[in-house]
């Protein structure tokens, strides 16, 4: 080998480094994604997944809290008799969702770039 | 050389291309990474830059990815889109790498070649996915470039040293 391979060899380490790095700054950009939330069908207007808050929402039953925190959203307090809904947790994939059945309300997520789990894989 | 002597060589060369590069399709993938593998046919390609030049090396890389993908059963395909341009990119690069970096040995040819290879397959993938978020996956391949490049490079090292112009009396 001679010095001209180890430049080699460093220049694409470096490049494969400089890559990786690239990638891990932009990676933990914040979240475009948003909550869509329903209500008996009916779409509400489109929560952010930026700002950390709570809000109520009117379902079937009655008053429902609901917090965003860190890009995710989760049902915080459901008026409901078995809070399948509150037990599901925060949620901030596109393939997931919470739904309160009594209260006729489901929440969603959409957005397609945020999406990190693999839908599969080429060979 | 005599016309003749030539045909017989790059037809040979040829033959070898496509073993190498059917055997390495059968082989188990040793990790678990889709495009990580070590491009044995790109032996005959660096050899044949340095013993013949650009125009048989880059004949004997289009015919050899097209007959492999035929006898494979993956012509046409996304498999083959991503051989045969990963194939020409690399050879066109080596060969630069050949005439302009004087003093590198075939072992650092070879690793830009791998690189360079891996680099174009991303682009393809990236064009027919429609996704340029698949170059997330650029450092894995460059790093993986790095043994395949020096491997295959020991190996063009040994085979100019037992074969070449003078011995095969071209």
């Amino acid at each position: 080998m001679s010095r001209q391979d180890i430049y080699i060899i460093i220049i694409v380490l470096a490049i494969a480094a400089a890559a990786w790095g690239f990638i891990s700054l932009t990676a933990d950009q914040p979240t475009s994604a948003v909550a869509i939330i329903s209500v008996n069908g009916r779409q509400l207007d489109p929560i952010s997944l930026n700002a950390d808050q709570t809000l109520q929402v009117d379902g079937a039953l009655g008053a429902c809290t609901v917090e965003v925190k860190d890009g995710a959203i989760r049902m915080l307090e459901a008026d409901c008799p078995d809070k399948i809904c509150s037990k599901t947790g925060f949620i901030s994939q596109s393939t997931q969702s919470i739904a309160c059945v009594p209260n006729k309300i489901v929440i969603t997520i959409s957005n397609h770039t945020t999406d990190k789990e693999i839908d599969y894989i080429l060979r | 050389m005599s016309k003749t002597k030539y045909i017989a060589i790059c037809g040979v060369l040829t033959a070898a291309a496509i073993v190498l590069h059917i055997i390495e399709a059968m082989l188990p993938n040793p990790l678990p990474i889709p495009g990580v593998k070590l491009g044995l046919a790109n032996i005959i390609t660096l050899w044949c830059i340095y013993q013949l030049g650009l125009k048989p090396a880059f004949t004997i890389t289009v015919l050899r990815t097209i007959v492999s993908a035929l006898l494979l059963g993956t012509f046409l395909s996304m498999n083959f889109l991503m051989s045969i341009s990963g194939g020409i990119v690399s050879m066109l690069v080596m060969y630069l790498a050949y005439r302009l970096l004087r003093k590198a040995s075939p072992i650092g040819i070879s690793i830009l070649g791998a690189a360079s290879h891996n680099m174009a397959q991303l682009a393809v993938a990236a064009l027919v996915i429609d996704q340029i978020a698949i170059f997330y996956y650029l450092p894995i391949l460059f790093v993986a470039a790095l043994p395949a490049g020096i491997i295959t490079g020991i190996a063009v090292k040994i085979l100019l040293k037992r074969l070449n112009k003078q011995i095969l009396q071209l």
